[in-house]
C-alpha cells in the first residue's frame, strides 16, 4: 500500500493536467498558501476539481497560518496537510501518503454503507486501497500479514464474499468512479485499475452488476447499492447468533 | 501471582507482546477512524488562540503514537524542541488547554522515552475540557488519540468508544470498543471487557439491531458473573431489560428487571432509573396502580427538569387510569410549572400529550382538549410526527368520550410484581434524594 512512490515535480498548471490522468494511486502535495494571505492559493480549487479522486495534501507551516485557513482546506476536499517544518522529513511524508492512500475513493465506500460491521469494513477499505493499486487478494492478505486462507476465513466470518470478490467488486466501484470524470476514457481507467483493457473491465462489470456498463451507467451509488444487496443477501443466509438467553439467577 | 497496584491481575498468557494479536482490530495505519481532514474540526471549535498548537498537538500525538507502533520515530529532534519552546511562551490564558499541551510537547519531545499514559492523560484533559466547552468534536478526537496513545490500557479506548457512542458515532464508537474489549481480555481486565460488552450491547439496541444487543449483553452478564461483579451484572440485566421492552418481550423484561434490581446495591446511582424504567414497563402493560406506587416515590430524586417532567407527565397519565384525581392535580401543576418555566422545551409535546391522556382517562375533557391540542400543535412545529398522530388519536377519542388507557388491575395479593413494587418503593424512600447522577444503563444509557 503505497510503500514507494515516484516524485515528479511541476508547476501548477501542469500539475493539474497530469492529476487529470494520474492513477488513483498517486497523490498530490502542494504548497497550498504561496502567497501571505491567510486562505489558500486559489488554484488549489481547480486542481481538486481536476482530481475529485486523488487524494490532495498541502504542506505549509502551521505556526504562521491561521485557523480560518485550515477550516478552508477542509471545505474544499483537501485529504491532508504536511505541518512544515515539524513533518518536514522523510518518515513523515511517508507516513502522510500512506494514511491518505486513495482516501477520496475510501471515504465514498464509508459513507455509502449503511451497515457493515467495523472488521468488514476494516477488510473493505484495505481491499480499496489494494484495488488502487492494481493489486491482488495475495497483496490484501499481505497487508494483514496473514495467508490467503485466514483472509478467506476472515471474510466468510465477517460475511463478505472471497477476497478475489470482494475485490472485483472493489475494482470495479473505484473505475465507475474514476469514470465520472468525463475526461477520464474508458480504456485507461480500465488500465488504471489493473484490467488489461476496457473490454475486461466491461465483462467483470456486467457480471457483478447485472448490466452492460457505460459512463454514467450505473452510477457509482447505484453500483455501490449493488454491492451492499449482495453483502445483504449473504449476511440473511449465515447463521443467526447462537446465543441463547438464560433468565436470570436469583441473587 | 502477583497483584499490582491498580487490583488488576497479571495475565495469564505466555506472550509478552503488549498488544493480542489481532490484525483486524489493530489494522494499519493504526490510526484514528474516519476519512476526513478531522484538524479542522479542531480549527473551528478551540478557541482561536489555542486552535492553531491543538491542532499541532493532536497531530504529534497521532505521530507519536504511530512512531511507537512502527517503533521509528518520525519526528526530527531539533524541531521538536522548537516547538517546545514556542509552546511554553504561549497564553496562559486557559490554563486547562495550555497545560497538557505542554505536558504533550515536553513528552513527544523525549520520543522514545516517553511515558504513554502521560499524554494519554493529557489528551484526556482536553477532551474534559472539550466536553464541558461545547467543543465535542475536538473531545473526541482527544479521546480517541489518548487510546492511541496508550493502546495497552483498554480503559482509554472503552472511553473513546462511549463518548463516541453517546454522540451517535456508532460506526467508530464499534471500532474502539471491539478494540477495547480485546485489548481487556489481554489484560484480563474482566471490568472493562463487560463494560465493552455492555456497551456494544447498547449500541446496538440504539441502532435497531436487536439480536445482536441481547447477544452482547448477554456475553457481558457472563463475564460480569464468572468475575464476580455485582454491579456490572445489574447493569447489563437492566439494559437487557430495555431491549426485551423494544422487542415486546415484556415478561422476560420483568425477569431481567428483577435481577437487575437485586443486583444493584440499594444505594447505587442507578436504582432510581431502574425504578422509573419498570414503571414505565407497567404503564406501558396497563399496570398503571403499580406504576403510580413507584413514579411517587420517583420524584425527589430527579432534580433534572427532563427527568422530573418525564415523572410527573407519566404519573398524571397513570392517576387519570386509575381515578386517583388529587395525584392527577398535583402531577398536572407540576407539569405546567416546569413547562412554562421552559426548563425542558424539547419535551412539551410529549409531556402535554401525557397530560392530556392522564385528562382523558379521569373524564376531564376539557383539561384534556387543552393539553391535547398544546400537544399537536408543538409537535406540528417541530415535526413529530408520532406525536402528532397519538395526539390526534386522543382527540377523537376524546369526541367519543372515550378513556385513552385500558387498566389492569393488580391480581391476586403478594403477586411477584406488587412485591417487586413495595421493594422498589421502600428502596426509594430510604434512599436521600439524588442529584442527577449520570446514568450509564436503561433507556437512555
Amino acid at each position: 500500500m503505497g510503500g514507494e512512490y515516484h516524485v515528479r515535480v511541476l508547476d501548477w498548471a501542469a500539475l493539474t493536467a497530469a492529476a487529470r490522468q494520474a492513477p488513483p494511486s498517486a497523490a498530490v502535495l502542494v504548497d497550498g498558501f504561496t502567497s501571505r494571505e491567510p486562505e489558500p492559493d486559489p488554484r488549489l480549487k481547480d486542481l481538486l476539481e481536476a482530481a475529485p479522486s486523488l487524494p490532495v495534501l498541502v504542506a505549509f507551516d502551521l505556526a504562521s497560518a491561521q485557523a480560518p485557513g485550515v477550516r478552508l482546506l477542509a471545505d474544499l476536499g483537501v485529504s491532508d496537510f504536511v505541518d512544515l517544518p515539524i513533518e518536514h522529513n522523510p518518515s513523515s511524508l511517508l507516513v502522510r501518503l500512506q494514511s491518505t492512500h486513495a482516501r477520496p475513493f475510501k471515504r465514498r465506500l464509508e459513507k455509502g454503507f449503511p451497515y457493515v460491521s467495523p472488521y468488514a469494513l476494516t477488510l473493505i477499505t484495505h481491499a480499496a486501497g489494494v484495488a488502487a493499486d492494481g493489486g491482488l487478494s495475495t497483496d490484501l492478505a499481505r497487508e494483514f500479514e496473514v495467508n490467503e486462507r485466514t483472509l478467506a476465513g476472515w471474510c466468510a466470518k465477517e460475511g463478505l464474499p472471497p477476497p478475489r470478490r470482494v475485490l472485483s467488486w472493489l475494482r470495479v466501484l473505484l473505475a465507475i468512479a474514476l469514470l465520472e470524470e468525463p475526461w477520464r476514457t474508458m480504456h485507461h481507467t480500465a488500465r488504471a485499475v489493473g484490467y488489461t483493457d476496457d473490454s475486461s473491465f466491461r465483462r467483470a462489470a456486467a457480471a457483478l452488476l447485472g448490466q452492460r456498463v457505460r459512463r454514467g451507467d450505473p452510477t457509482f451509488d447505484a453500483a455501490l447499492t449493488s454491492f451492499d444487496t449482495e453483502l445483504q443477501e449473504l449476511r440473511a443466509s449465515a447463521a443467526q447468533p447462537r446465543q441463547t438467553l438464560r433468565s436470570p439467577r436469583p441473587m | 501471582m502477583t497483584v499490582p497496584e491498580d487490583g488488576m491481575k497479571k495475565p495469564r498468557r505466555l506472550s509478552e507482546a503488549k498488544l493480542p494479536d489481532a490484525p483486524l482490530d489493530f489494522a494499519r495505519p493504526f490510526s484514528v477512524s474516519g476519512a476526513q481532514l478531522q484538524d479542522a474540526v479542531i480549527a473551528a471549535e478551540m478557541p482561536e488562540a489555542y486552535a492553531l498548537p491543538a491542532v499541532r498537538t493532536y497531530r504529534l500525538v497521532l505521530d507519536w503514537a504511530r512512531g511507537q507502533d512502527q517503533a521509528s520515530i518520525l519526528h526530527e529532534a531539533a524541531a521538536l524542541d522548537n516547538w517546545e519552546e514556542e509552546i511554553l511562551e504561549y497564553s496562559r490564558e486557559i490554563m486547562e488547554i495550555w497545560a497538557p499541551l505542554v505536558v504533550i510537547a515536553g513528552e513527544v519531545r523525549a520520543s522514545a522515552d516517553a511515558d504513554p499514559e502521560q499524554i494519554a492523560r493529557a489528551c484526556i484533559a482536553l477532551t474534559e475540557w472539550g466536553l464541558g466547552n461545547g467543543a465535542t468534536g475536538t473531545a473526541l478526537l482527544f479521546a480517541e488519540a489518548a487510546a492511541l496513545a496508550a493502546p495497552s490500557n483498554a480503559r482509554h479506548a472503552y472511553v473513546a468508544g462511549r463518548l463516541l457512542r453517546h454522540h451517535g458515532a456508532l460506526a467508530e464508537a464499534e471500532t474502539w470498543l471491539r478494540r477495547a474489549a480485546r485489548v481487556a481480555i489481554w489484560n484480563r481486565d474482566r471490568e472493562v471487557h463487560a463494560l465493552c460488552l455492555n456497551s456494544i450491547g447498547n449500541l446496538h439496541q440504539q441502532a435497531g439491531r436487536y439480536p445482536e444487543a441481547r447477544a452482547a449483553l448477554a456475553a457481558a452478564l457472563r463475564v460480569a458473573r464468572r468475575a464476580g461483579l455485582q454491579e456490572r451484572q445489574a447493569a447489563a440485566l437492566h439494559d437487557l431489560m430495555v431491549v426485551s421492552v423494544y422487542t415486546g418481550e415484556l415478561a422476560a423484561a420483568e425477569e431481567f428487571a428483577r435481577g437487575a434490581f437485586a443486583a444493584y446495591p440499594p444505594d447505587h446511582a442507578n436504582v432510581p432509573k431502574l425504578a422509573a424504567d419498570i414503571a414505565f414497563l407497567w404503564a406501558q402493560q396497563g399496570q398503571f396502580a403499580r406504576a403510580l406506587e413507584v413514579f411517587r416515590a420517583l420524584l425527589p430524586h430527579f432534580a433534572d427538569p427532563d427527568a422530573r417532567l418525564r415523572i410527573t407527565g407519566y404519573t398524571a397519565r397513570a392517576a387519570g387510569a386509575i381515578g386517583d384525581a388529587d395525584t392527577f392535580r398535583a402531577a398536572w401543576a407540576e407539569t405546567w410549572s416546569i413547562l412554562d418555566a421552559r426548563a425542558a422545551e424539547h419535551l412539551r409535546a410529549a409531556a402535554a400529550l401525557e397530560l392530556g391522556l392522564g385528562a382523558l382517562n379521569l373524564g376531564a375533557w376539557e383539561d384534556a382538549g387543552m393539553a391535547l391540542n398544546i400537544a399537536r400543535e408543538t409537535a406540528e412545529l417541530s415535526r413529530d410526527y408520532e406525536t402528532i398522530a397519538r395526539a390526534e388519536v386522543a382527540l377523537e377519542q376524546m369526541a367519543r368520550e372515550e378513556r385513552a388507557d385500558l387498566v389492569i388491575w393488580p391480581g391476586a395479593r403478594n403477586h411477584p410484581s406488587d412485591t417487586l413494587a413495595r421493594d422498589l418503593v421502600r428502596t426509594l424512600m430510604s434512599a436521600g434524594p439524588a442529584d442527577t447522577p449520570e446514568h450509564d444503563s436503561g433507556f437512555d444509557a
